[in-house]
């Protein structure tokens, strides 16, 4: 599958296809056929009788982040590797930009951090970074500072001369990210890259992630957390049993799969009946007990100027107001059955 | 190339930093040459040895040949400059039996009341007591008495015959007249022939015995020298071997095995770094092993830098350090874990050391090993590298052994490349 492109500057990396000759056609004057960054298309994965994943196609055209939620043993870790190249797919195809994943010059454009982190324990820090650099030909003077920058925002600098047997479980995974960012790879492949920080730190991986994305570049991720999901995702694709079962962004999961939106509002001395029955005539459904009112809609920024106003007009006295959206957990838990955090 | 470059200097330093595999790749190997060199071979091995000889002497003969004879010429008995015999005198058989069931002497002589009388007269009884003072020592003792005994016996049946042959000639003068005269011939004739055949009752065969060992073995230096060489050996292969099995399967149980594989890492590069990590890793600890024999223990190692044989040995280290990688790498689907696979390495590496003729001689195996040891191509390896740097052999000494293992070590590597490759591919897949 081909997109076509119109020649512009927004996508640096994709203009560098071009110049390594990757397989293009010109369509017509002025726009050329680029290949999709990632394309997986009908992978089944079969070990011994039983199936990873069964028939899974995900594509990504243009940089952006795309977050792989699922419950544990979904096939999240399965189909990245199948993309990554590591493992090969029982059917289905892959290309990275148009291309063979296990293409050393595909690979060198991917970063990779894995949820085993793949360190050597015995090795420092600046070692392990600087091993990874050579593999990737990252010029050992520009890896040097790259990994000083990187340990820095992560808060690891003073470690690096440490040896990695000593770190806790979230210095490895900032070291695997460094290690993943190394080469200032164009798409990024994260495993659950958080797994095992504090918020915190957390926190700090999200910028760096958001800093990437900001950059233009392509970011596969898979999570078990939902806030990373909704913070970092442009598009979402819940993936369950072997298979993707919904993709969209965020909102667009929430509000196809999500249930309701509530604006619950706190109210002095009961409500009028006669605000009440607007209140019913204007929304999906209303229910009142004593000095609350739970009142379901569709889209709550739409509707809260909405229900004040119908109150304000009928006197009603409001105490609170709250708003309640649906998260992806919601709709996780809709579409699953089953619940990833907690 | 680079990328296998890289990948090989992490994984040496790596080992290096391992203080278990450090035990295995260099304190266990210069333990043994160390305790070779002081216990096995300690200084003073290789000249001849001297045994303490306990003597009961209750001989009585007042004749020229007697015990106390016996007892002289044994306490001076001299080899290669080496007094032999070291002769205790006792009084009674108890003391003497008590000394050699204690290990404080190597054997006994009991002369018995008469001795001189009838090694003169008749036939002459000795009684030798045979003890151990360790596992080896009786049989070498045994065999210096034998033949000490048996010359000694030889030289009285030489003379008691000349002494025969005299008597024989005085009395067919006495007999028969002048047999001198030129004129009778014939008789002349017969006693020359009736000499030679007397003394050849005597000594029938009499065999000349010259020691010529091979230059590696002549010395304690060169002893070590070979000790040396098999300590390297022996490190060769438990830890070619065990490293051979494992590399896979640890890099697989870290989570290396599939972030390297990610990168632009080819699964041939990969495979190429770790063979080279390991003749690095053998070659630093053959050097080691090589300074500890040499200077730590004496050991004489011959190297020239400008005889192209000498470096070819070293290329040889090298051989034998693949050929055993190699034959871990085949043995690597047999283990399910690191561990095991390491295990796994380790003692069939020790046990091929002790049984392939590569720890310990050929010519100390049982008759059954000798086929291993004859036909096991690191074996061959570590052979030219004795032939050559502890014998100084020439190529065409060891000209099949150095054919033999290149084409053994292609057979064997090429194998072990697809069998890793399959594994490999077969982990990433998991």
């Amino acid at each position: 599958m081909m997109k076509t492109f119109f020649c512009s500057t927004k996508h640096p990396f994709i203009i560098n296809i071009l110049i390594i000759k990757t397989i293009l056609t010109v369509p017509c004057r002025g726009a050329v056929v680029l290949p999709e960054i990632i394309e997986a298309r009908g992978i089944v994965k079969k070990y011994g009788g039983k199936y990873a994943l069964r028939g899974v196609d995900l594509v990504i055209e243009e940089p952006m982040t795309y977050a792989l939620l699922g419950p544990n043993g979904a096939g999240k870790t399965t189909l990245l590797t199948i993309i990554l190249g590591i493992a090969s797919p029982t059917s289905g195809t892959v290309r990275i930009m148009g291309r063979d994943p296990r293409d050393p010059g595909v690979r060198s454009r991917i970063g990779y951090v894995s949820q085993e982190y793949g360190l050597y324990e015995l090795l420092n820090g600046w070692e392990n970074a600087l091993l990874y650099a050579r593999l990737y030909g990252v010029p050992t003077g520009e890896a040097r500072e790259r990994i000083l920058k990187l340990a820095d925002k992560l808060g690891i600098k003073e470690a690096l001369k440490r040896r990695v047997s000593s770190y806790s479980g979230g210095m490895k995974e900032k070291l695997s990210l460094i290690i993943g960012f190394i080469h200032d790879p164009e798409i990024l492949v994260l495993d659950e890259p958080t797994t095992g920080m504090d918020p915190g730190s957390r926190r700090t991986v999200w910028e760096l992630i958001m800093e990437e994305k900001r950059k233009g570049k392509t970011i596969l991720l898979s999570t078990h957390y939902m806030e990373e999901a909704d913070t970092l995702a442009d598009r979402v694709g819940i993936i369950d049993s072997g298979k993707i079962i919904a993709e969209g962004s965020p909102e667009e999961l929430k509000t196809k799969y999500g249930p309701r939106s509530v604006i619950e509002v706190g109210v002095e001395d009961g409500v009028n009946p006669e605000a009440l029955k607007e209140l019913e005539s204007r929304v999906e459904k209303v229910l009142v007990s004593n000095d609350r009112l739970r009142v379901y809609v569709e889209d709550p920024d739409e509707y809260v100027p909405i229900v004040t106003n119908i109150l304000y007009r009928y006197g009603v006295r409001i105490r609170r107001l709250i708003v309640e959206k649906p998260t992806l957990e919601d709709v996780l838990l809709r579409l699953t059955g089953r619940r990833l955090e907690g | 190339m680079k990328r296998s470059l890289a990948l090989m200097v992490s994984e040496v330093k790596y080992t290096f930093r391992d203080k278990m595999i450090i035990f295995w790749l260099i304190a266990w190997p210069v333990f043994w040459v160390l305790m070779s060199a002081f216990i096995f071979v300690p200084p003073g091995a290789g000249q001849p040895i001297t045994l303490d000889v306990g003597v009961l002497n209750l001989d009585d003969s007042n004749i020229t040949l007697n015990g106390s004879l016996l007892v002289r010429i044994l306490s001076m008995v001299v080899y290669n400059g080496t007094k032999i015999f070291n002769i205790h005198n006792y009084t009674s058989r108890q003391a003497l039996i008590d000394d050699l069931r204690k290990g404080r002497i190597d054997a006994g002589i009991i002369i018995p009341r008469g001795f001189g009388r009838n090694a003169t007269m008749s036939v002459a009884k000795l009684e030798v007591l045979i003890g151990a003072r360790s596992l080896y020592s009786a049989s070498i003792t045994s065999g210096v008495l034998k033949g000490f005994i048996g010359e000694f016996s030889r030289r009285i049946g030489v003379r008691r015959t000349l002494t025969l042959y005299n008597y024989t000639v005085y009395y067919i003068s006495r007999f028969s007249g002048n047999y001198t005269n030129t004129t009778n011939s014939n008789m002349t004739g017969f006693l020359r022939f009736y000499k030679e055949y007397m003394i050849g009752i005597a000594v029938p065969i009499n065999a000349s015995f010259k020691d010529v060992r091979p230059p590696g073995l002549e010395t304690r230096e060169t002893i070590l020298g070979w000790i040396t060489i098999g300590a390297i050996g022996m490190v060769a292969l438990y830890t070619g071997l065990a490293y051979g099995a494992s590399i896979l399967a640890s890099e697989k149980e870290a989570g290396v095995l599939k972030r390297l594989i990610a990168t632009p890492l080819r699964e041939e590069e990969y495979l190429a770094a770790h063979s080279l990590a390991m003749m690095v890793e053998l070659g630093v600890a053959s050097i080691v092993i090589i300074i500890t024999g040499v200077y730590g223990t004496g050991a004489r190692i011959i190297f020239d830098p400008l005889n192209p044989l000498h470096w070819l040995a070293a290329g040889l280290l090298l051989v034998a350090a693949l050929q055993t990688f190699s034959i871990g790498a085949i043995m690597a689907p047999l283990a399910k874990t690191s561990k095991s696979a390491t295990g796994m390495g380790t003692s069939i590496g020790l046990i091929l050391a002790f049984l392939a003729g590569i720890w310990f001689p050929e010519s100390m195996l049982p008759p059954s090993l000798r086929p291993l040891a004859e036909y096991f191509p690191v074996t061959w390896t570590i052979k030219a590298i004795r032939q050559i740097l502890v014998y100084d052999a020439g190529w065409n000494d060891i000209s099949w052994l150095v054919i033999g293992s290149t084409v053994s070590l292609i057979a064997l590597y090429v194998a072990a490349w697809f069998i890793l490759l399959k594994l490999l591919k077969k982990y990433l897949e998991g």
